[in-house]
């Protein structure tokens, strides 16, 4: 039995205009002398062909007014913001994981946004002057009802503290290293919403990463921006998917 | 004033709606998720680097913002709902080779493609990343980019009755 001399990934390559220059000519020569090849190749060409006339239509549709102003909407603010002031960004500190394998793009900060990692209970995040953020702390993990609520929370539920502050438990999860963690958000009464993710050490929550951003919208929501240093964190920790109810709450049992 | 980054990331809102389109299926869903992406591609417009294409940077984002759409949908409990895809039931595989209907069967064969194998048709063959653009954009080695793309294109002749010989084999019947 003879091995295959071309293997369907490079056909396809070569439809694709990827294979290496080598391995193209002598494809280029093969496919002079075999009818198989080129019906194997011109499956790869059709495809690609049917497909990209397929989606073509798509591309005619009228897009939403909404979307062409927002994105001007954006560009007008943001050459505002460029003539006023700028970030304040805490670097990560040396012992966490920062994702060196992963693009600098992949880590989008937000004008307005801060950013700490790994630091211990009372984390805070130093003032800055320039962008009326005015000081965060996050008191999290020293405050007992903080962590009642990461120990017992369920994912998709919240709760209201005294203060008017709330606490959403987000998700459920192992690391790479098989830590427990959880995402959460913490709304302080003042409007000020810290997405954050804590791991459990030595049997108390640790602060991960937790970035705060002034509530700049109505819906008190982090903005999606700071969502991206929340991936770019998830994916250099290797974290695995969040966990279903039933494994949540078994994974929580743990901890009592 | 005139600002490119803008004037470009509006030309590529068709490719984006397009791209979003496929992966959550649902128009409403879509246009959110475009905005979205518009939102962070501003937040981060000083990394993007202008001599890399602007297109495979904003899919990047979009993916990112669909997975974490897809990660708070899970474990919130709320429904994305998907709409039905009328082709995919009005297609019944037989030898008709009207163009507008192979096209539309084409789309079906895509939409029913698994996500994974979808991801990389609509990023290659219809957006026209190269490998490695598309490789960085699902953060997955080239190796395994190129093994779904030819499984997905493998499927796709399939439904569409191309002739798909014996892949890896000699044994192609020659009729054309």
């Amino acid at each position: 039995m003879q091995k295959p001399e071309f293997t369907d990934e490079e056909l396809m390559a070569y439809a694709d205009g990827e294979l290496p220059e080598d391995r193209a000519a002598a494809l280029d020569l093969a496919l002079m002398n075999s009818t198989d090849l080129t019906d194997r190749l011109a499956l790869f060409m059709d495809t690609k062909a049917a497909a990209k006339e397929a989606m073509e239509p798509l591309l005619r549709q009228p897009v939403p007014d909404h979307l062409v102003e927002t994105v001007r909407a954006l560009s007008a603010a943001d050459q505002q913001a460029r003539m006023s002031s700028d970030d304040t960004v805490v670097a990560f500190p040396q012992d966490t994981a920062a994702p060196a394998q992963s693009p600098v793009w992949k880590l989008p900060l937000a004008a307005g946004l801060a950013l700490a990692v790994g630091l211990g209970a009372g984390l805070m995040l130093s003032p800055d002057s320039s962008t009326g953020l005015g000081s965060i702390e996050i008191a999290a993990l020293a405050d007992t009802r903080i962590i009642a609520a990461l120990d017992t929370l369920p994912s998709g539920e919240d709760v209201v503290l005294p203060d008017g502050a709330r606490i959403a438990p987000i998700a459920t999860f192992f690391d790479g290293a098989r830590t427990l963690c959880r995402e959460f958000e913490f709304d302080r009464a003042d409007g000020t919403t810290v997405v954050s993710v804590a791991c459990q050490r030595n049997g108390q929550w640790d602060v991960q990463m937790a970035i705060a951003a002034a509530a700049a919208s109505d819906t008190g929501y982090a903005p999606a921006s700071s969502l991206d240093t929340l991936d770019a964190y998830l994916s250099a920790n290797d974290a695995g998917p969040p966990l279903d109810p039933d494994a949540e709450a078994a994974a929580l049992s743990t901890l009592r | 004033m005139s600002d490119k980054f803008a004037d470009d990331i509006i030309a590529f809102l068709p490719n984006l709606r397009r791209f979003a389109l496929s992966l959550c299926r649902a128009p409403d869903t879509a246009d959110d998720l475009v905005q979205v992406t518009v939102e962070r591609a501003f937040a981060a417009r000083h990394q993007f680097d202008p001599t890399t294409r602007l297109d495979a940077w904003l899919f990047r984002i979009l993916r990112n913002a669909w997975i974490d759409m897809t990660r708070r949908a899970r474990t919130r409990g709320t429904q994305i709902d998907i709409e039905d895809a009328p082709d995919a039931s009005t297609v019944d595989g037989t030898r008709i080779t009207e163009t507008a209907l192979m096209l539309r069967s084409a789309k079906a064969a895509i939409e029913t493609l698994p996500d994974n194998q979808r991801d990389v048709i609509m990023l290659i063959c219809v957006e026209e990343m190269s490998y490695k653009e598309a490789a960085e954009i699902l953060a997955l080695p080239v190796g395994t980019v190129m093994s779904r793309l030819a499984r997905a294109r493998l499927a796709i002749a399939n439904k569409l009755g191309i002739k798909t010989g014996e892949p890896r084999s000699s044994g192609s019947q020659g009729d054309s």
